[in-house]
């Protein structure tokens, strides 16, 4: 809200959601939902340099589905937002701007973000079947 | 300078002065972390099932040690950026967004030290 009271804008209701507005706010929303993952890092940092006990606490976590539920999505806001980064980097150097590519580049981070998190996990779980 | 003045030049100071700087930062810390964070996931993998006295020899090797440590500061640096960018983008009330971001800063900057901080102690100590 302004401090002056005046309306502001944009006025997000009134249009329809389209690929590019969605994948702009995405981009944020996963960049809000890794700061907060960043805590995943320091615990595993810190567990590791407090030794055993700690450590099989933060395996044990991670192991439950809960756990891999989180990591799972944190890959993803990981690839997405990295693979959207490349966009917007893309941007900032001008180029890509037109509505075809926009939306065509849309869809490559799409779909190399979710490839990516899935090439990943299994990766994960084929390298290390007793977690299964 | 009457109490406006110094708040107008505060709020100057606080939400104007280096806006170019930091952006270029952002997308400095960005293109750093591309590869930073390939070379992480892939050696994540490798770690994932370890124990955890591959996963402290893993961290205390100099490359991994110093990789390690410039990926700490540039992530944290870039989430800091991030964070602030959308904190000033939706948080219209001077007060609010100022403490806003201080927290967001002052946060960040415990967790930095405290990835640098274990990074230390098991390069020094395993």
């Amino acid at each position: 809200m302004d401090p002056r009271g005046r309306p502001l804008s944009p006025h997000l209701q009134v249009y329809k959601p389209q690929l590019t507005s969605v994948l702009s706010i995405l981009h944020r929303i996963t960049g809000v939902v890794m700061a907060f993952g960043t805590f995943v890092f320091v615990w595993w940092l810190v567990a590791v340099a407090l030794g055993g006990e700690a450590y099989s606490i933060l395996q044990d976590i991670f192991s439950t589905w809960f756990g891999r539920l989180l990591l799972f999505g944190w890959s993803f806001a990981l690839f997405y937002h990295l693979c959207n980064g490349i966009r917007h980097l893309f941007w900032d150097i001008g180029k890509g701007f037109d509505l075809t590519t926009a939306y065509r580049s849309g869809w490559i981070v799409i779909t190399s973000a979710t490839v990516l998190t899935f090439v990943v996990w299994i990766c994960a779980y084929t390298s290390i079947g007793k977690l299964l | 300078m009457n109490l406006r003045g110094y708040s107008q030049k505060l709020r100057a100071l606080v939400f104007t002065k280096g806006g170019v700087a930091h952006w270029w930062a952002q997308r400095f810390t960005a293109v750093l972390l591309l590869p930073l964070l390939i070379w992480l996931v892939v050696n994540i993998l490798y770690l994932f099932s370890a124990d955890i006295q591959v996963v402290s020899e893993w961290i205390g090797s100099p490359v991994n040690a110093i990789l390690l440590t410039l990926f700490t500061l540039v992530l944290f640096h870039h989430a800091q950026l991030g964070l602030q960018v959308v904190i000033e983008d939706y948080i219209h009330t001077f007060w609010l967004r100022s403490f806003a971001i201080v927290s967001v800063k002052l946060s960040l900057a415990i967790l930095c030290i405290l990835c640098l901080g274990s990074i230390i102690k098991i390069v020094l100590l395993g």
